[in-house]
């Protein structure tokens, strides 16, 4: 079983090759706004690294949100255009379950910077079920939580919430492939962001 | 000599497009998806959902695509993607898109410029007669363009603020018309009477155009009317405005005709489709035995047809873009 791992959601490009527990080859490279131009070129460095074509690829897993609006459609595109022109599997990893994924703990936080006091995140028990599901919501509720239940808390930069200072966590590929291993696949059509937030002409509009 | 099929990608603005043309000319099949009826209710195009759109759809058209024209991804040569101007965000998905593909068939790469697709949709109607001058009209651009040869591009002139096409938009909100206004705003000046007092915009001797101006003019004079507790007569306003535009645009097109010498005068964009700068064009290009083409309606708005025509060309010039091929904004056409 080969995997493609693909990550554009943070300021890094994350490609990874993994097959049995190992990984073949990776590239991790901070490159703020230019994930456009080095994604498909890392892919295809990563690929030749491993000696392998496209179509030895089995499963491509790509990170879908939520994070950078732009970010994730470049990796989600080009994960979709994958899996459906060389009609394999593709399944979407979630940029806040795969931090929690990437460290041991009880609870953990996992949590974005979304500008403006707001935030991305989820908090997970210790087998990484989702306790508090993923949301963008404010500072306030943040700190409720962090108040309650005491969690590690990580995230994929480094961030400081009013006093705690939280530092960026290195991704545990072969954990955070063999967890979404068996989980279910979607089609590459229906293959889509998950923004956790609407656009804002939608959001004036409801208000 | 070995056809050339390309695939052609085109997500510069709000249609999710693609194509495959046979050596430069021949349209096998093109699929376009519209999010006019998504952005409708903004008055305009809104950025971020329309490159929610483009991602929602990008697979689902290239299955239509290769679905009806019979073909494979394998029967593919080239790969043709506009890679700017146009939104960023909407250009990211097709051009992220066509890398995917490039890198997996290992096929040719080919960064086409939007305006060079437009100018080239008239190749699909007819091979291009050079030289020729080329006034590229749309929602997002307004210029004047000689070439000489096959992708060979000088710009003459252009707008130095709003393109025509966002000019006419602007009139058709100011009096009320749905978005996309423009094409209505053709339709009623075909009914109505040079009534009101507009100026010329930019009527000079150069071969740059200015529609702010016009377009505030109209803005104000609806207003002003409006607080005398006038109607508008939105017929008779179209008609004005659209015979001071036309009469410009038309005055410096044919300038440029004739100091450039060419024979041969295309235009394209989706302003293209406007009746009254068609039907004033043709009478003028018959006057003084200039070979006039504008391409079909469908070949006017975006599409990926024209793009695919256009990298046949860029191709054939060995414009070829590796995987490090970046969207851009802005960019010039003419640096090939």
């Amino acid at each position: 079983m080969i995997c493609l791992f693909i990550d554009t959601s943070s300021i890094d490009v994350s490609i990874a090759i993994i097959k049995a527990n190992k990984i073949i080859s990776s590239i991790t490279k901070s490159i703020p706004n230019e994930h456009s131009i080095y994604t498909t070129q890392f892919i295809d460095d990563v690929l030749k690294e491993s000696n392998l074509e496209p179509n030895d690829i089995d499963k491509i897993m790509v990170v879908n949100g939520p994070g950078s609006f732009t970010g994730v459609r470049i990796g989600v595109t080009i994960a979709k255009t994958m899996a459906y022109l060389l009609n394999k599997e593709v399944i979407p990893i979630s940029s806040l379950k795969m931090l929690s994924l990437s460290i041991n703990h009880d609870y953990c936080l996992s949590i974005l910077n979304a500008n403006h006091n707001n935030y991305y995140f989820g908090l997970y028990d210790k087998d990484n079920n989702e306790i508090i599901k993923e949301q963008f919501n404010t500072k306030e509720k943040v700190l409720e939580i962090i108040k309650k239940y005491k969690p590690i808390i990580v995230s994929n930069n480094n961030i400081t919430i009013d006093n705690i200072e939280i530092s960026k966590q290195e991704l545990d590929y072969i954990n955070i492939v063999n967890y979404y291993l068996n989980k279910e696949s979607v089609n590459s059509h229906l293959l889509v962001p998950n923004y956790l937030k609407l656009p804002e002409a939608l959001e004036k509009k409801s208000d | 000599m070995k056809d050339i099929y390309c695939l052609a990608i085109e997500t510069s603005c709000d249609e999710t497009s693609m194509s495959i043309i046979k050596n430069g000319t021949e349209e096998i099949e093109t699929v376009i998806l519209t999010q006019i009826d998504i952005h409708k209710k903004f008055g305009g195009v809104v950025p971020e959902i329309a490159s929610r759109s483009h991602i929602e759809s990008i697979t689902i058209v290239l299955d239509e695509l290769l679905e009806k024209s019979h073909m494979k991804i394998s029967d593919i040569d080239i790969i043709g993607v506009t890679y700017g101007p146009g939104l960023i965000g909407s250009l990211l998905i097709g051009l992220q898109c066509a890398k995917t593909i490039s890198l997996i068939t290992g096929k040719p790469l080919i960064p086409v410029h939007h305006i060079a697709g437009h100018i080239y949709a008239n190749n699909l109607e007819q091979r291009l007669s050079f030289p020729l001058i080329a006034l590229v009209v749309s929602g997002g651009h307004t210029e004047l363009v000689y070439m000489d040869n096959d992708y060979s591009f000088k710009r003459i002139g252009g707008t130095l603020d709003d393109a025509i096409g966002e000019a006419y938009d602007k009139v058709a909100k100011i009096l009320g018309l749905e978005y996309p206004g423009g094409p209505k705003v053709d339709k009623l000046a075909s009914q109505g009477k040079d009534t009101y007092n507009l100026p010329y915009p930019l009527d000079d001797d150069t071969y740059n155009f200015s529609f702010s101006g016009i377009k505030s003019a109209v803005v104000n004079l609806v207003h002003n009317e409006k607080q005398r507790g006038n109607n508008i007569n939105a017929e008779d306003m179209c008609t004005t405005f659209q015979n001071r535009v036309i009469s410009v645009i038309t005055k410096k097109t044919m300038k440029a005709v004739t100091e450039f010498k060419v024979n041969n005068l295309v235009i394209a964009g989706g302003v293209a489709a406007n009746r009254g700068l068609r039907e004033k064009l043709e009478e003028l290009c018959k006057e003084k035995s200039i070979n006039f083409s504008v391409p079909r309606i469908k070949y006017c708005t975006d599409n990926a047809a024209m793009i695919g025509s256009a990298a046949y060309y860029a191709y054939k010039k060995g414009i070829i873009a590796d995987l490090k091929l970046n969207a851009k904004a802005t960019d010039n056409l003419y640096k090939y």
